[in-house]
């Protein structure tokens, strides 16, 4: 590492990320360290965030929660306010590494890093979040659903810097549920991972569902098909059951070095079957 | 003493932090060593370059041709070269090494280095050699054989009323110590060599680099530094990191180090050998054994080293603690184009008791007789006969262990109500529940005539002020060894445990006890410094007895002070200094013997091929996922027979220690080979040890069958925890589910598969 910045302002950030051979970028390091060490290099030039306000904090402002980039995993633990307007992603940052990769990690790491096994787009997919990205052109909203073009491929030009993700608040009444299936209990990288948010109308019929899985594909999946298939049907098993075929056949795993494609369509499958079934209760 | 729960006299330092490891010893000059490594698993060497943009004259580098002396690593065998010179037998092995005054630019400079070779066909896995063992194929190189046993096995298999075969195979395990392998090699004033480290054993690397050098045992002494860990990892693997330092060091005429860093230690040091296990029994209609014939197959990695004495103890072990009228067993271990495999705790007994324990739950299925009775009905006893023809002659604790574990677990009601054929109802929603039995040996000790061999030899030292030092080659390597041996020695003596201390582990100052290994350090080092402790008790109260005019039968010594029945004759301190005179201090050294009576044909593998054994029985209780398969562990039952504890904290640790060791064998440890020979999960990120949330309750129970000839009656404890918990848990899938995972780990999918083949053979 021949040059670390570090600076206090965004646009000196993005005045940076503008030039012709721009810096990596650094937040909590615990993806770029350990590919560092794996890869026996370093960048020439590190981009540091940590000095960067606009990408701190957690606020709601109506529906809508606003996270900094930076609000690292323990505090979307630790929020109140992301455990009410989106638990499923206090849940999931509570299950990603041990707590010093908690305390480090952060939210826009986690999604930048792009790798299809990561804990917290699946959440923020079916929360139907937005990424703030900036750059000395402008600032601009992509919906989390496009953010992942192919596998590591994103939809951020080298000079934007992802700043914030805009979440809308779990509606009253509504289910949201966070899944993962790693390689042990703590400290585990997922096999497979899952969320939902699921809502029923007064009738007993689903009026809003959507689903989404990670490490099951090249990119985190919206198995929207089933979403639309869900809705205006009752949650009864028999549906369950036909939606756990649905999920099973439309996400894309294979045999890696954690688990077997086979394992991964049958778990896909039982966990929306789980949600569906957990649904039915709450017409009671 | 003996049976105190004495603190560690290594507790300190390791909390404070101020223990100096291999790796933070600084010497001024120092150069750090790295590795050259083969490209291909298997070819001819063609060209070794030294390009890029490196200054070569200002660094040291070495191949095979630098090497003055014994090419080869001298180990059990003596085939593995330190650096490749032709053959190359492994991706990874190494090739040349380089030293630099750092690290960094010693592993720049391998990097820069080109390695040609021309590809061989290369042979990678134990699916590989298990396939052409059945077919015979004559390719195969064979590292090492052994067969054995007793009867006409065909005519008893065709008496039986029932016949059980199976087949079940076994992965690579990594010791996963927390230091990972470092060497240093220092030349000294006087033109010698010492090599320091972290290992195990000191009298293996100073013979192997002594005869690399070319030097003689004058010129090269071995000192082994705290270990963080090593668990057999450091066993045979210290002589070859040992000679690349030494070779380099002499080069350069300073010292060099080498360190490894964790994905090249997974990567390229030694594992525990994956292992097929081919086993047919017959038993009578109501459960009685009739006859084993048993088939092992153990991938043994490139070249034999260990392989030969893993085998052994494999095999040996392979038919498990029961009387069986009729048996045969052979075994084999290939080679394989990947890293060589050798030591770890257990040394080829997991993989065989994880065998035949799974195989006789399903004998005992067939027969209809509960697990724990067929065990209890089966079990070894005194006078009967093992797989060696040995007859058990004393500290035969199965039964104890079998009744003990049925009392502490209540098996028998949990294995009745629970599982898929349980009498409790199952609720679809909660998960499957089980609960699965396993009960083993352990022969402690080298095998057969090898303590013959060794004849460890140690020395205690009274020296004036009232220390005693213990001089032997038994490292610390965490277990407490040097905790133990001190309680052994100040027992005898009758000296305080904190008057006793292990001398630093030099080849220069101890002598030769032999490895660190086995479970043989407790009882066999041990029981001869405690005969030394007792030759200077005599020794002392003697010369004691005639300064004062008793006579010593009359003279004891307590706590650290020489009595006279009730009368307080002084310190020990003080009647040391009379005895010794104008001497700073006595030695009093011994030489361990086999006993007697104990007959060994290594050829045949006939006889006594262990002093004694320790017995125990693991019961695992599982929750599984019905929809993830997922296995929760809510308790793990050891009890266990190892004669007399000296320290039960120390034991009830190496126990709960080797138990977790296991449940990651059983549950979730895969190295992996991939399809060019590398060895595929070199992190902890890859590599799945069980964490604290995976740990289950561990419940230690320890029977105490004293062994006549252990000290104080003591046997050996450190790997027989290794053998229980992967066959009980597969047990307990098994129970739970109804269907048998054979091939471990028992990971979810293997469990999802066996399940969904099952729904499968039931619908069609």
């Amino acid at each position: 590492m021949k040059t670390f910045t570090a600076p206090e302002r965004l646009d000196e950030a993005l005045t940076l990320l503008g030039e012709a051979s721009p810096p990596t970028v650094l937040a909590g390091g615990t993806d770029l360290w350990p590919q560092w060490t794996a890869t026996k290099t370093k960048p020439t030039h590190v981009l540091s965030l940590h000095r960067l306000e606009e990408l701190r904090g957690i606020t709601r402002a109506g529906d809508i929660l606003r996270l900094g980039a930076c609000v690292t995993h323990s505090e979307l633990t630790r929020s109140p306010l992301v455990q009410a307007a989106c638990p499923a992603l206090a849940a999931a940052a509570a299950t990603v590494g041990a707590t010093q990769i908690q305390n480090r990690g952060t939210l826009g790491g986690n999604l930048a890093n792009g790798s299809p096994a990561a804990d917290l787009p699946p959440p923020l997919f079916t929360a139907n979040a937005e990424v703030e990205l900036h750059s000395r052109r402008g600032a601009r909203r992509v919906p989390i659903t496009r953010l992942y073009r192919g596998y590591r491929d994103l939809e951020r030009e080298r000079d934007e810097l992802l700043v914030a993700v805009h979440i809308p608040a779990l509606p009253s009444g509504a289910l949201e549920r966070f899944w993962k299936v790693g390689t042990r209990r703590a400290q585990a990288i997922s096999k497979v991972v899952g969320a939902c948010r699921l809502a029923l109308d007064e009738k007993g019929t689903i009026s809003h569902a959507a689903l989404a899985f990670g490490s099951v594909g090249p990119v985190t999946m919206a198995l929207d098909e089933l979403a639309s298939w869900l809705v205006g049907k009752e949650p009864t098993p028999e549906v369950g059951e036909k939606a756990a075929q649905l999920a099973s056949d439309a996400v894309q795993p294979m045999d890696d070095i954690r688990s077997t494609a086979d394992y991964r369509r049958h778990v896909v499958g039982r966990i929306v079957k789980a949600w569906i079934v957990e649904l039915a209760t709450l017409n009671r | 003493m003996i049976g105190d729960n004495k603190r560690r006299k290594d507790a300190h330092d390791k909390m404070d932090g101020s223990l100096r490891y291999t790796a933070d010893v600084d010497y001024p000059g120092l150069w750090h060593a790295a590795t050259v490594r083969a490209p291909l698993a298997h070819g001819r060497l063609r060209g070794i370059r030294q390009g890029g943009n490196i200054d070569w004259s200002k660094l040291i580098f070495a191949t095979a041709a630098d090497i003055p002396g014994t090419k080869n690593v001298r180990m059990i065998a003596q085939d593995m070269p330190f650096l490749a010179d032709d053959l190359v037998r492994y991706k990874g092995e190494p090739v040349a090494v380089v030293a630099a005054p750092t690290r960094a630019e010693a592993q720049m400079a391998c990097r820069a280095v080109e390695v040609e070779m021309e590809p061989l066909e290369a042979i990678l896995t134990l699916d590989e050699i298990v396939a052409k063992h059945q077919r015979g194929d004559p390719d195969l190189e064979v590292l090492s054989q052994w067969s054995f046993g007793h009867g006409d096995v065909e005519a008893a298999l065709e008496s039986a009323d029932i016949v059980v075969e199976g087949a079940y195979t076994t992965p690579h395990q990594e010791q996963a110590y927390l230091e990972t392998n470092a060497m240093t090699a220092i030349p000294e004033d006087d033109g010698g060599v010492c090599v320091e480290g972290s290992l195990q054993c000191p009298y293996y690397v100073a013979p192997a680099v002594a005869a690399m050098l070319d030097v003689g045992l004058d010129k090269l002494h071995v000192r082994a530094l705290p270990m963080g860990g090593a668990f057999g990892g450091k066993e045979d693997f210290p002589s070859v990191l040992g000679g690349h330092v030494a070779l380099l060091a002499q080069k350069a005429g300073r010292p060099v180090r080498i360190v490894l860093d964790r994905s090249e230690d997974i990567a390229y040091s030694t594992k525990r050998h994956p292992a097929w296990m081919h086993i047919r029994t017959g038993a009578a209609k109501d459960g009685t054994l009739i006859a084993a014939d048993i088939d092992i197959v153990f991938d043994g990695g490139a070249y034999a080293t260990m392989s030969p004495v893993v085998l052994s103890r494999g095999a040996i072990h392979a038919p498990g603690p029961y009387r069986w009228p009729v048996v045969q067993v052979r075994a084999v271990a290939y080679r394989t184009h990947t890293p060589p495999n050798g030591a770890f705790r257990g040394f080829g007994v997991p993989q065989t008791a994880y065998a035949i324990e799974s195989h006789m739950d399903r004998l005992a299925q067939v027969c209809e007789v509960e697990p724990h009775t067929f065990r209890l009905n089966n079990r070894l006893r005194i006078g009967d006969r093992t797989g060696t023809s040995q007859v058990l002659k004393d500290s035969v604790a199965s039964e104890e262990v079998l009744k003990h574990t049925m009392e502490v677990t209540d098996f028998a009601r949990k294995w009745r109500k629970w599982g898929i054929k349980g009498t409790d109802k199952h609720d679809l929603g909660a998960p499957a529940r089980g609960v699965g039995l396993s009960f083993f040996w352990h022969g402690a000790g080298f095998t057969g005539a090898g303590e013959a061999r060794i004849a460890a030899r140690v020395a205690l030292d009274l020296v004036q002020g009232g220390r005693v030092r213990i001089r032997v080659s038994s490292t610390e390597m965490g277990q407490g060894a040097h905790t133990v041996l001190p309680q052994i020695v100040a027992n005898a003596l009758g000296v305080p445990h904190s008057q006793v201390s292990v001398d630093p582990v030099d080849t220069r100052f101890v002598p030769d006890s032999g490895p660190t290994v086995a479970s043989r350090t407790t009882m066999i080092v041990g029981g001869e410094l405690e005969g030394c402790a007792l030759d200077a008790r005599a020794w002392l109260l003697q010369s004691t007895a005639d300064k004062l005019q008793r006579a010593p039968e009359t003279l004891s010594v307590v706590e650290g002070r020489l009595r006279g029945g009730k009368e307080d004759l002084g310190s020990f301190a003080t009647h040391l200094q009379a005895a010794l005179g104008d001497n700073e201090l006595k030695t009093f050294e011994r030489q361990h013997a086999l006993a007697p009576h104990l007959q060994w044909d290594e050829a045949s593998h006939t006889g006594d091929a262990y002093a004694t054994y320790t017995w125990g029985c693991c019961v695992a209780e599982v929750l599984i996922h019905r929809d993830t398969y997922e296995v929760e562990v809510p308790r793990l039952t050891m009890v266990v027979d190892v004669g007399r504890i000296i320290n039960p904290k120390l034991a009830k640790g190496q126990v709960e220690g080797g138990t977790l060791q296991a449940l990651g064998y059983a549950l979730c440890e895969e190295v992996g080979v991939g399809e060019d020979g590398a060895l595929l999960r070199d992190s902890f990120q890859t590599y799945i040890l069980p964490t604290t949330l995976d740990a289950p309750e561990i419940e230690v129970h320890m029977l105490e069958k004293p062994y006549t000839r252990g000290p104080g009656g003591a046997k050996g404890l450190g790997e027989m925890p290794m053998n229980g918990a992967a066959p009980a848990l597969a047990n307990a899938v098994e129970h739970a589910l109804g269907v048998r995972v054979t091939d471990l780990p028992l990971s979810p999918e293997k469990i999802f598969a066996a399940c969904s083949a099952a729904r499968a053979g039931r619908s069609s």
